[in-house]
Formats: C-alpha cells, structure tokens, sequence
C-alpha cells in the first residue's frame, strides 16, 4: 500500500564538492562544459537547454531532449522534477544551475525537415507555493473585528488564515519578527497540538536553529507570518487538513524554503536592534516591532512604525480572494521596497554569517555549509556591485545600450488635501521632488511675500502656486510627472495635520546616540550637496556654501517640518532617482557565466578607455545551450557610464540604509560634539556618501554580500583608473575580495598577456581567467545529495549496458482504468489511510 | 516481476520498462511511488525513473542516434 510518512532534510553540508583549480592553469581559453540534465533522477541525453532568470520572478527553464513515445505522458497528473547541473571548473565539482518540476511539454514532428522534437517547460521548484498553496481570505481586510471562517466560502480548499485576526494585527504581529528558539514542547507541529493555544509564534522552529542569526529584520518577518498561519491550523486542525498534511511539510521540508533562506544579516541586524514602539490596536498591550527601512529616518518616532503597518495592511489589501502564500509575502516586500529574489543557482555559503568559506579558503573542510536559494534583500539600485556581478571585458562579446530621454521628468509631483483645524476645508499640499525644484519655489515664495533670500522655509515649497523653473530645468524646460503616492502616505497626511490629534511626532535625539550622529551625518551630507551656491562662468566654477538653504533639508534636524512630511519628500527624492536613471537600458552576451545573478548591481568593464563601461542594475540572466554553443545574455537597467559615476552624485537611498550600509560616514570632532548646541553640524566633517573613494562603505558592502553569496563587493574605483579611463587588471585573494594592480600612485599596471607557451599567465587577460575572478560559489550535486538524501542516476555505460530486468506496471497492465488527473507514475492512498497517518486528533 | 511472454517490443512504455540490473542492485532508484511521497516530500518516483531508464535504453538503442 502507498504510505507517507515524514521527511525531514538537511540545512547544511560539511563536505568538500570538488578541488577548486588554481590560477593560471587553463588559460588557453579553450572549454568544454559538462551538462547534465536529470528527470526525476535520471540523467538523460539533451538536445538544447535554456534558463532563464528575471529580477523579482522565479526561474523558469526549457529542455529539449530526444522524443519519445511515453514522454508527453509524464506530465499527466504529476510535475516530475528537473535537475540541472554545470561541471565548475573554478571551484570544483557539478553544481547546480537550475532546480525545477516540468509543467509542459510540447511535440512537434515534421516530415518535411525530417525532424522531432519533445520540449519541457520548467518552473523552479518554489512555484507551487505560487500556484498551490492557496489561503481563502474572506473578510480578512475587515478591521473592525473578527473574521469567521466559513467552510462553504472555502471554494479552492485554500488554507483559511488567522481566524480571531484581522488583517492589520496579523501584520503588526508579523513585524515583531522572530526572536529565540522554540524547543520540542513549545514548537508549532502536530505533536503539541493540545498546547496550540499558547504556543508562541515570534519563536524559531528548533529545526531553523542553525539559522537563527540569519532570520533577523525583515526575514523573520516572513517566518512569523508562517508561524502564524501554522499555528492558526494548529488551532482548527480537523478543518486545517490540507495545511497540516501537505503545505507544512512541504514548505519546510520537501522545498526546504526556510532552511535555504538568507537575509542580509549586516542590515537586518540593525533593523531588529532599532525596534519601536507600537500600540496594539486589539490588544492594549504595547510591542516592539521592525520598522522597515523606507520608513524610517531618525528623527520620528512613533509615526514610523504606525506608517509602517498601515502601509502594508492596507496595500496589501486581500478581501475574498484566494492568493497564495508566495504572493501575501511578495506584496508585503513590495510595500517595503524590498525583493525576495530566488536564485537559479544557490550560494553555498557558510551557516554561520560571520564565517566566510570560499575558494582556497584554509577554513572550509568541516565547516557546515548552507544554500542560499532565497534573499530577502532590500532594493539597493544604487551600490557596490557584488564580484559575481562584474563582467569582465573578456567576458562578453557584444553589448547594446539604450537611452531614451523623452520620458525622464524634470519634477515630480503628488497632491495631498492636508486636515486642518475642525471646521476648516483641508488644505491641498503639493510635494515636489527633487531638491532644485523645491529650491525654486522656495525663491519665488520669498520673492511674492517681500521676504529675503535667507528666509528660506521648506514648508513655503508645498504651495500649489508658484510655477517656476528649477535650476536644472533651465536646460530642458519643466517636465513634471503627477505621481500618486502610496495610499499609507497619503492616509498618514490626513492622519497627521497639525491639528489633529495625533500632532507632529518629532523626537528629540540624545547627542550620544548613534541615531543623533546618523541624523547630524545625513544633514552635513545634505548641506555640502543642496546648500551650495555655484557660479558657472566660461571655464569658471565658484562652489560657496549657502547656510540659509538648509532650511530646505527634508532630514535637517531643527528644520520646521512634519515628521510625515519628512518620510513624504525623502520618498519622492527616492522615486525621482530611479526614474531619471531608469531611461539607459543595456543587453550585453557572450560566453556562458553561470555566477551573475539578477536583482544586484552590476558592472560592465570595456578594455579601451575610448569605450564606455557602465554600472546598472542587473534585471535578467539568460543562459542557452546548443550543440553549436553556450551563451549568456544578461539585462541591465539603470545603466549609468563610468563618466557619469565620476561627474554625479548617486540617487541616494532610504536615509535608514545609507546609515545601515555606512554610506554616509565622516569624522566626527567628539569635543566639540560634546560642547556643540543640538542641531550644529559643524563638528561633522569630511562627509562621504559616494561609492567611489568611500572605504567605510566597501568594508561593509564586502560584509553585505559575503554574508549571503559567498563574495565580495567591487567599487568602482577598483575596476577602473578614474584619471586616465583605462582599466585595472585584477587579482583575487581567498577572502572572496578582488584587488587592482597598480603602481603606488594607483596608475593601473599592465601585466604580461602571454607566456612563451602562448598561454595567458594572469586571469585577467582570459575568459577562463575572467571567470575565475569573479567566480562564487553555487551549491553542488554532493550537497544536495546529502542534504536531500536523493540519489542522481548517471548515464554511465557501465551501469547502463548491464542486463535489464523487466519491470512491469501492475496498474497499467491490467484491466485497471485510471482517473483524469491520477498520473501514470503515482501510487495513491485512500483519503482515510492519509487521515489516519496524520493522526490528527 | 517478469514475464516470459512479454513482448519485450514494447518496453519503453509506461506499463513497460527494462532496467539494467546493475541500476537495481546497488540501490540508486528511488523505493517508493507514493504521491504524498513524490509531491509532499519531493522524493523521486520510482515508477518514473524506471520509465525515464527504459527511454534511455531505448535512445541509446542499436537504432538510436545517441550513445552512452
């Protein structure tokens, strides 16, 4: 008889996947890959391969393989799995590029050209916690109480959610995270299910043990939102089958989601040492929860994390639908702008983060491994690309870049009606972003009202009146683009006016604390960006400072503004960053790399200093195999030049990850701070917040990615000499960190190209050598063999040219007719022998 | 379970398939074909895998194209 019963896989593996070669020992550039593609375990013959990676969506591949009769059978009823692996030649061993379930297929014949053909659509393996773990939430958006759950509402069979709930305190319970380790009889299973009511969500499984320190900030978010799906089935376990027989067990186990699951603990841990307060809405009692970067600044309080929960409560916004598990946590990520990118090829990186295991690394025998399959990451457009994510000039063949200009505004604008004193009509507010605009119109405001240039009040520049042209639209003319702002922003304005009840909710900062320098660094930054006057003449440039512009600072400490107005202007700032380097798109191909990974920066290095390089964000990476070739075409957004790197400032990000991420940092005269009145910038000095040139921010970049793909960062700066426009040649040490070749001036020194032999003796004049520097390290078939405790069959002579035994199908060779939907290649069990192996109570 | 009257023409089908007995011996295919096991637990059919070694046999036949 057919029987379930549990699995439970590995996070981690402590073996060593293959010999990583050293340098220089195949330069010829001559390769030859090995690929192999398995069905259901088995290694077949394959005609061509294409997978395919997209930023903010699951892999998805195509395999065509030599047509049988039988084959298109194989999807009836059943999604079989795929595996493919590549042979690394850089760190060893076969590892995975693309691990999915076939679900379709295609047969084409042709008499004509004397050709067959039977294809395989792939999705990744997590698709079926799009496609299939369904949750009913009718009446989940009411938030004036409880939600019932009615068995004939349940159409789908979909998992019902929190039942004594309502949406937004499913969420502000959600954002307290996980903190502690639950043990045997506090864990959310079925074997305390007598307990389900006071087991605690905000814990970590004791399976997740090991990843404790990777499930702060935003991704333990996620798990608390499982915990509590889970403990909700827990709860109603005789109408929770579906939930306690299926999708617990194969999220946590089968797919092994969380185990394989990462943040960025260097940004992450700071989210979850700097939780705030927040007043329960059901329950009086009050809690800490993380308040997501886009929400935060240091100088509001409250405000931020009440922004926080109705911004996501009410964007996300179910009601009645079914939707599924991947998709409630997508839009949660969305509202906080932030991505949970899934990799085609896993990092296989230490389990502890501050461990580091890479190539050559003396430390990584015996040092337990983890696949990073998932990151939850937060969208840093604008930053140190990861090493993995540098194409190096030999590394690709062609490239093409696109610029459109015409749709780039010069201004954006949203309209908000602003509550005012009872009895009062609210009054309209226009916020306009960026920077200039809002100069001009605070100019034209002193200009109307008779006042003075040093009168400046960044308020003034939320007038609806006052078209005038910002300094840099004096090229172009005004192009404003209306935007709508998220719904929370604009609820918030209404919320917050100055005579509501819930007034400004601005806080005073204590001079020691790291959120008063964090505050003072952002506004010196600002200052000695915005509050500046410039006097271009002829080949003139005069840069004086303006002290009265800052009173134009969105983040200036002492500025008269609302702490929600705040949050506001610095999210337009943001969104116009985005749309105004949004207009370069590039594709770039060339030979297979199997290392680069979408949803991260990335870099394009061109030899010549007479060709641009670029730095963009990397949107697709597509590989293709044929019997004629292996290629790789990559998408690039955002694509600024080398040039542009050097002559601009970078859009900046939310104020909490320059701060996170020490992209702004300085020298701070600690006496002077000590003595200074609150809100003088002045013993903040030599404030950076560029890529280049930035030390402070590249050490902890280097951590950022370390952490979750087993490889450094890259600046700018380290890939090209900026004064002459040619580019470094590179080494690469067994940190996983890349260095330049220079003189002690820091002029790029060019090495020998060839050996006597012909062969390039330094990578950096190879496609082999190329790799191998940026290479990082992908999880490999020994992995997940061990983790998995899955056996691959290989198409080996030896195994394959032995007798063959018959086997024959006992149900399909009889007079047995199976149903439409059971698969030819399953056994079934009867509905009561699954209850009774649940042994649900 | 075999059959000397099988007609051994038609293996490579899903009600047929031949399996070297080397692949049998050491214990490489999977041992079950359970659907809860296959989809819940992710393990591999054993049922499919016979199939996917018999179409491999059959590719790689005397009249096939490929080789091992």
């Amino acid at each position: 008889m057919a029987t379930f019963s549990s699995f439970s896989s590995d996070i981690s593996y402590t073996g060593v996947s293959g010999t990583a070669v050293g340098s220089s020992v195949n330069n010829t550039d001559h390769v030859s890959y090995s690929i192999k593609v398995y069905i259901e375990g088995v290694q077949v013959h394959w005609v061509s391969i294409s997978i395919s990676q997209r930023y903010q969506a699951l892999p998805t591949a195509t395999v065509s393989i030599p047509p049988s009769s039988g084959l298109m059978d194989i999807t009836r009823g059943y999604e079989p799995k795929i595996h493919i692996f590549f042979e690394d030649v850089n760190q060893g061993g076969m590892r995975l590029l693309f691990w999915g379930n076939i679900s379709a297929s295609s047969y084409n014949k042709s008499r004509a050209s004397g050709s067959s053909s039977i294809s395989f659509s792939c999705v990744h393996k997590n698709q079926v916690l799009r496609d299939s773990l369904t949750l009913d939430f009718a009446g989940w958006a009411n938030s004036t109480g409880a939600t019932s759950i009615d068995g004939t509402a349940n159409t789908g069979g979909a998992a019902p959610p929190q039942s004594s709930y309502n949406s937004k305190t499913m969420i502000s319970d959600s954002l307290k995270g996980v903190s502690g380790v639950s043990d045997a009889s506090t864990s959310i299973t079925l074997d305390n299910v007598s307990k389900a009511h006071d087991l605690d969500y905000t814990k970590i499984d004791k399976t997740l043990a090991d990843l404790e320190p990777r499930f702060t900030g935003m991704p333990g978010v996620i798990l608390n939102l499982w915990n509590q799906l889970k403990l909700n089935a827990l709860r109603n376990p005789k109408i929770s089958i579906v939930v306690l027989t299926a999708w617990m067990p194969l999220l946590e186990e089968g797919l092994s989601f969380f185990k394989r699951m990462s943040g960025h603990p260097v940004v992450e841990d700071k989210l979850t040492e700097g939780m705030s307060e927040y007043c329960h809405s059901v329950s009086p009692k009050e809690s800490k929860i993380i308040t997501p970067p886009y929400f935060r600044m240091p100088l509001i309080s409250a405000v931020q994390s009440e922004a926080a929960v109705t911004a996501i409560a009410e964007s996300v916004g179910f009601s009645g639908e079914l939707t599924g598990f991947l998709s409630l946590v997508e839009s949660i990520l969305e509202v906080c702008k932030y991505d949970m990118q899934t990799l085609a090829s896993p990092a296989e990186v230490a389990t502890n983060p501050s461990l580091y295991v890479g190539i050559g690394s003396p430390n990584s025998k015996g040092v337990p491994k983890m696949a990073v399959e998932t990151i939850v990451k937060p969208r840093v457009p604008f930053y140190y690309s990861p090493v993995c994510n540098v194409v190096l000039p030999r590394m690709f063949s062609d490239i093409s870049v696109q610029q459109d200009e015409r749709g780039t505004p010069t201004r954006l604008i949203s309209a908000y009606k602003i509550a005012g004193a009872p009895g009062v009509d609210p009054v309209a507010a226009m916020f306009k972003g960026p920077a200039s605009v809002r100069e001009a119109v605070a100019y034209n405001s002193n200009f109307v009202n008779g006042r003075t240039d040093y009168e400046f009040k960044l308020l003034d520049t939320l007038t609806t009146s006052f078209p005038i042209m910002g300094k840099y639209e004096q090229g172009r003319g005004i192009r404003p683009l209306q935007m709508v702002m998220p719904l929370w922003l604009s609820m918030l304005c209404q919320s917050k006016g100055v005579n509501s009840k819930n007034g400004p909710q601005e806080v005073t900062l204590g001079k020691s604390s790291l959120d008063y320098r964090t505050a003072m660094m952002l506004t010196a930054a600002w200052n000695d960006r915005y509050a500046i006057d410039t006097e271009m003449a002829d080949w003139k440039l005069v840069v004086s400072p303006n002290k009265y512009k800052r009173q134009l600072n969105p983040c200036g400490v002492g500025v008269e503004v609302e702490p929600y107005q705040r949050l506001l202007l610095t999210s337009l700032d943001y969104e116009y960053g985005q749309l105004y380097f949004e207009s370069r798109t590039a594709v770039v191909s060339g030979p297979f790399n199997p290392y680069i990974i979408p949803g991260y920066p990335m870099d394009v290095i061109d030899e010549s200093p007479s060709n641009p390089s670029f730095h963009g964000l990397c949107t697709s990476v597509d590989h293709s195999f044929t019997s004629s070739g292996i290629s790789t075409t990559i998408g690039m957004s955002h694509a600024m030049t080398y040039a542009e790197l050097t002559n601009y400032y970078q859009p900046a990000l939310p104020p909490f990850l320059m701060s996170a991420l020490s992209l702004v940092n300085g020298k701070v005269d600690e006496e002077y701070l000590a003595s200074s009145v609150y809100g003088n910038v002045e013993p903040f000095s030599n404030v950076k917040t560029t890529l280049i040139n930035n030390p402070e921010a590249k050490k902890s970049a280097d951590l950022f990615y370390r952490q979750a793909l087993g490889v450094g960062a890259v600046s700018p700066d380290q890939l090209v000499h900026f004064g002459s426009g040619r580019p470094y040649a590179l080494v690469r040490d067994v940190e996983g960190l890349i260095s330049s070749v220079s003189d002690n001036s820091g002029t790029p020194i060019e090495l020998d190209r060839h050996d006597a032999n012909g062969r390039h003796p330094h990578d950096y004049y190879s496609y082999v050598g190329n790799l191998r520097l940026v290479s990082r390290p992908i999880e490999s078939m020994d992995a997940i063999k061990v983790k998995f405790r899955l056996n691959f069959i290989d198409l080996d002579p030896q195994t394959y040219l032995t007798t063959p035994s018959v086997y024959l199908n006992p149900q399909l060779s009889s007079g047995y007719y199976l149903e439409p939907g059971a698969s030819l290649f399953l056994d079934y069990m009867e509905v009561r022998d699954v209850l009774s192996a649940a042994k649900i109570k | 379970m075999t059959k000397e009257s099988l007609d051994l023409s038609y293996a490579g089908t899903p009600s047929l398939s031949q399996i070297p007995v080397a692949l049998r011996s050491v214990g490489v295919m999977s041992t079950t074909s359970s659907a809860l096991e296959c989809f819940v637990n992710q393990r591999f059919s054993e049922k499919l895998q016979a199939f996917m070694v018999s179409y491999n046999l059959m590719a790689a036949g005397d009249k096939a194209v490929y080789s091992l």
